[in-house]
């Protein structure tokens, strides 16, 4: 099986009872690269990376893998044949089998000796060269899913499809399985598939990030770019807190540094507090988060701005702190089609 | 690699998976299909018609006043206990946590015999109470245990066990959080227990109460000893006393109903209350002491139930049975068919049981027709499947009397008990995460080895349980044996069915507690594993 070619799909699309799951999706998922497919429940994420991995056939358009088609609507490599690496939410480990032998199960045409060094070699990759003969119910759910990694990657895939892989886990293990996990899967060298809803763990963890919506990928992009110059309403929202300000409730001298538009839609860093210069407003409110002051600032009669301050002094409502416009986390969006 | 053209997915796929479940299907069904069938179209004639203006009414009545009165033994006896027990901490708790269990263990021909001789004239009771009053039997009114009551009684005694097992399992899951915001809407104890906790629990009271009751409806050995003219024994009756199959098959027919009737209750019930778990964030609610009194009296009446449902019953056979001399050659010969009987019937419902299970995971298809067929053979009586099958031997051409019985009894009991070894497997399966086909197939498993190194290996876990409860609900099974065994084979539960008849208690004894001690083992062992289960639930 050739290695590290591209994993694409082109213009797929899926139905189901004539609803379109998945409508028309052109995604490259490029080797080396991790590729987040970010949205919500219902989106189409999960079932365009089942597309890929050949668990549903196509009802429009192709998957590839470098030119060899692997789905369309008249071939379906089935997903057994197509040596993509899936790893799931749930784990997905054999309950019958201990950790080496999970491990080991994707190992083929292998001696038994080789196939257990191999496992053990990956185990141990993975850091769980002590827990082999542990059975998946003797494991903690981070090292289920470090098992079922390290099971994945031994049979060494073309590509590899993680399905919400650490939502499963508790946020202190999360981080270290997330780390260790994807590390390995990026030293593989092969395209991978991240699929999230969280678009902090997809910033953090992917190189490039494809934004869905009903069954449409709205943007595909490096996660600066999207954070930074999203096309649509949704793939703004997708990727953070946003707030929508109408032109006429806008201050004057900031208007001037913006381009001519109805609305505006604010990422809350647009609007700093600062110690020396700017605009002066009255503070609605005043939240310390970990790192940050969450501000809600009067802005005229009936609207309010957030914005975000750092700093060792949280003002108190009431107060009147001078704010700052970053005009680059503002965006002229058009209006979210209903 | 291998390109093959997409198979386009049709409603319904008939791959090898869904005709492999669809024959395992049909072979479950066939019985209870053909009993129903010539029930609804076999005509019945003049005999029907007698019957229909004689005793119809009589038999539909009796059955459903057994199965009211079962129903009000059941709720009395399996729904204080098991609040008692889940719910508060008394002198002796830990042990009636699983005792409780062990009246599953006796059949309910057996607590029949054995309640019947405790309660007769000449029984301990009544001895005792003429030697302690000096009266004589005709002096005093004293309650029968042969009618509709006795019967229900007895009935309640066997089969309490479910009602209590389901009941105990809602009421330790209860929500703290309601009980506790129901209380601070100023609820008194007393409207919590009827207005919170009764409802929350309610599905799962029923869940239990509809299998206890739909084994009550199929019971024959109990009723028939006990004289009561249920169904099932107006079923025996017109097949074997009046040679009116097609009777039998019509009264069947009545009491599939009632049987499936009471099916439809416990899978609805079991679903609400599956819902209502998983709606609200639990918090399991800590055993509150009672006070001396109070625990005590609630430890006396934990031990009385014990006592009626199980160790009285019990320990009069084993007194009769040691006062009359315990060897019995002739035990072997039964003993030997009733294991080579249970063990054949067990491997076979254990082939569809795998068969059902895997299948469901399959595809959709596989899954409604194994469960429907599997679903049918567990709620149609015993005795209705026998019928079935005698009409299928006839149309054949087999003999009744021959060995093609033994083959057709086994199929019976496979039908019959299918879904009862399908329950560990797939309970096994539920425990796997649920894309492990998936992964397997992204590791390379074909179909076949998937089967092989995955769904097989996942549904063993299970198996070990399911072959224990298919072997014990075999070794008990009456009517159906009683209906196909050719002539002269007996079991131990036709033996003991038979001496029991002739008045020969005594004779009855031995395997009836043979039975019942094949019973205990696995009822203690099931009983041992959903306490601790319960008991991590709680710690976790």
């Amino acid at each position: 099986m050739s290695k590290h070619l591209p994993l694409k799909a082109v213009g797929v699309s899926r139905v189901y009872d004539g609803t379109p799951v998945v409508n028309e999706a052109s995604l490259t998922l490029e080797p080396g690269k991790i590729t987040a497919l970010l949205g919500q429940s219902g989106a189409g994420k999960s079932t365009l990376l089942r597309l890929f991995a050949g668990l549903e056939p196509v009802d429009a358009g192709e998957i590839l893998l470098g030119d060899r088609v692997l789905s369309s609507t008249s071939t379906h490599v089935p997903a057994e044949s197509r040596s993509i690496g899936l790893i799931f939410q749930d784990f997905a480990l054999f309950p019958h089998l201990n950790a080496l032998d999970n491990v080991g199960f994707g190992l083929k045409r292998m001696a038994k000796e080789a196939r257990r060094n191999r496992s053990a070699e990956w185990l141990e990759r993975l850091g769980l060269s002590h827990r082999a003969k542990a059975y998946p119910h003797q494991l903690s759910g981070g090292e289920q899913q470090r098992v079922s990694i390290a099971r994945a990657l031994a049979a060494e895939p073309v590509a590899i499809l993680m399905d919400e892989p650490f939502s499963g886990l508790d946020v202190t293990l999360k981080s270290e399985v997330r780390e260790i996990a994807l590390s390995a899967v990026s030293e593989a060298g092969i395209p991978a598939l991240l699929v999230s809803h969280d678009a902090s763990e997809a910033m953090r963890d992917a190189d490039r990030i494809a934004v869905m919506k009903k069954g449409v990928i709205l943007q595909e992009d490096t996660p600066e770019m999207l954070y930074l110059k999203p096309t649509s309403l949704p793939v703004a929202r997708a990727l953070g807190s946003l707030q929508s300000i109408a032109r006429a409730d806008m201050p004057a001298e900031w208007v001037a540094s913006l381009p001519k538009a109805e609305t505006y839609c604010l990422r809350p860093e647009a609007i700093r507090m600062s110690n020396d210069e700017g605009m002066p407003m009255q503070v609605v409110s005043a939240q310390r988060t970990s790192t940050i002051i969450e501000l809600e600032l009067k802005l005229n009669g009936h609207a309010t701005l957030r914005g975000v301050g750092i700093g060792a002094h949280r003002p108190s409502p009431g107060d009147t702190v001078k704010v700052s416009l970053s005009p680059e986390f503002v965006f002229c969006l058009p209006p979210e089609a209903p | 690699m291998q390109q093959r053209l997409a198979p386009r997915l049709l409603p319904i796929r008939l791959n090898t998976a869904a005709l492999t479940t669809l024959a395992a299907a049909l072979l479950i069904g066939a019985p209870v299909l053909v009993a129903l069938m010539t029930g609804l179209f076999g005509g019945g004639g003049d005999a029907w018609a007698h019957i229909v203006s004689t005793q119809l009414l009589g038999y539909t009545l009796t059955t459903l006043g057994v199965l009211f009165l079962t129903t009000v033994f059941i709720l009395l006896f399996a729904v204080p206990s098991a609040w008692f027990v889940s719910l508060f901490d008394f002198p002796g708790r830990g042990f009636f946590e699983w005792a409780l269990i062990l009246p599953l263990a006796a059949p309910g021909y057996v607590l029949a015999y054995a309640w019947a001789d405790i309660m007769d004239v000449a029984g301990p009771v009544q001895s005792f109470i003429r030697d302690m009053t000096g009266l004589s039997a005709r002096d005093y009114w004293f309650p029968g245990l042969y009618s509709v009551p006795g019967l229900s009684f007895v009935m309640a005694c066997a089969l309490f066990p479910y009602a209590y097992l389901t009941s105990r399992a809602a009421f330790s899951n209860l929500s703290l959080c309601t009980m506790e915001a129901a209380r601070s809407l100023g609820a008194s104890p007393r409207r919590i227990f009827f207005n919170v906790v009764i409802p929350s629990a309610r599905p799962a009271i029923f869940a239990g109460l509809a299998l206890a009751l739909m084994e009550t409806a199929a019971d024959y050995g109990a009723a028939s000893y006990l004289g009561v003219q249920t169904l099932s024994v107006g079923i025996f009756r017109a097949w074997h006393s009046f040679s009116e199959p097609a009777v039998a098959a019509r009264l069947a027919f009545l009491l599939i109903l009632i049987a499936f009737g009471l099916q439809l209750i416990e899978r609805q019930a079991r679903g609400r209350g599956g819902t209502q778990q998983t709606a609200t964030r639990w918090r399991t609610p800590k055993r509150r002491q009672l006070s001396r009194r109070a625990g005590w009296l609630v430890a006396a009446g934990c031990t009385a139930l014990l006592l009626l449902a199980f160790v009285f019953p019990v320990t009069r056979l084993i007194w009769v049975s040691l006062e009359t001399g315990i060897g019995q050659k002739s035990i072997w010969r039964p003993f030997l068919n009733s294991l080579t009987l249970a063990l054949a019937g067990s491997a076979l419902a254990f082939v569809f049981a795998v068969t059902v299970v895997i299948g469901a995971r399959q595809n959709r298809f596989s899954q409604i027709v194994g469960r429907l067929a599997a679903g049918a053979g567990y709620a149609a009586p015993g005795i209705v499947l026998a019928l079935g099958a005698l009409f299928i031997l006839s149309w054949t051409g087999f003999s009744v009397a021959g060995p093609a019985a033994l083959v057709f009894l086994v199929w019976i009991y496979a039908s019959r008990f299918t879904a009862a070894g399908a329950e560990p497997l797939s309970a096994a399966f539920s425990r796997a995460p649920a894309s492990l086909g998936n992964a397997a197939r992204s590791l390379g498993a074909n179909r076949f080895q998937r089967l092989v190194r995955v769904d097989l290996p996942v549904a063993m876990s299970g198996a070990a349980a399911a072959s224990i409860i298919l072997f014990v609900e075999m070794l008990k099974e009456l009517p159906a044996t009683l209906m196909l065994r050719p002539f002269n084979w007996d079991t131990l539960a036709v033996q003991a069915h038979a001496y029991a008849s002739d008045e020969r208690l005594a004779a009855a004894t031995l395997p009836s507690l043979l039975i019942t001690l094949a019973g205990l083992g696995p009822v203690i062992l099931l009983s041992l594993q959903l306490t601790k289960a319960g008991e991590s639930r709680a710690a976790g």
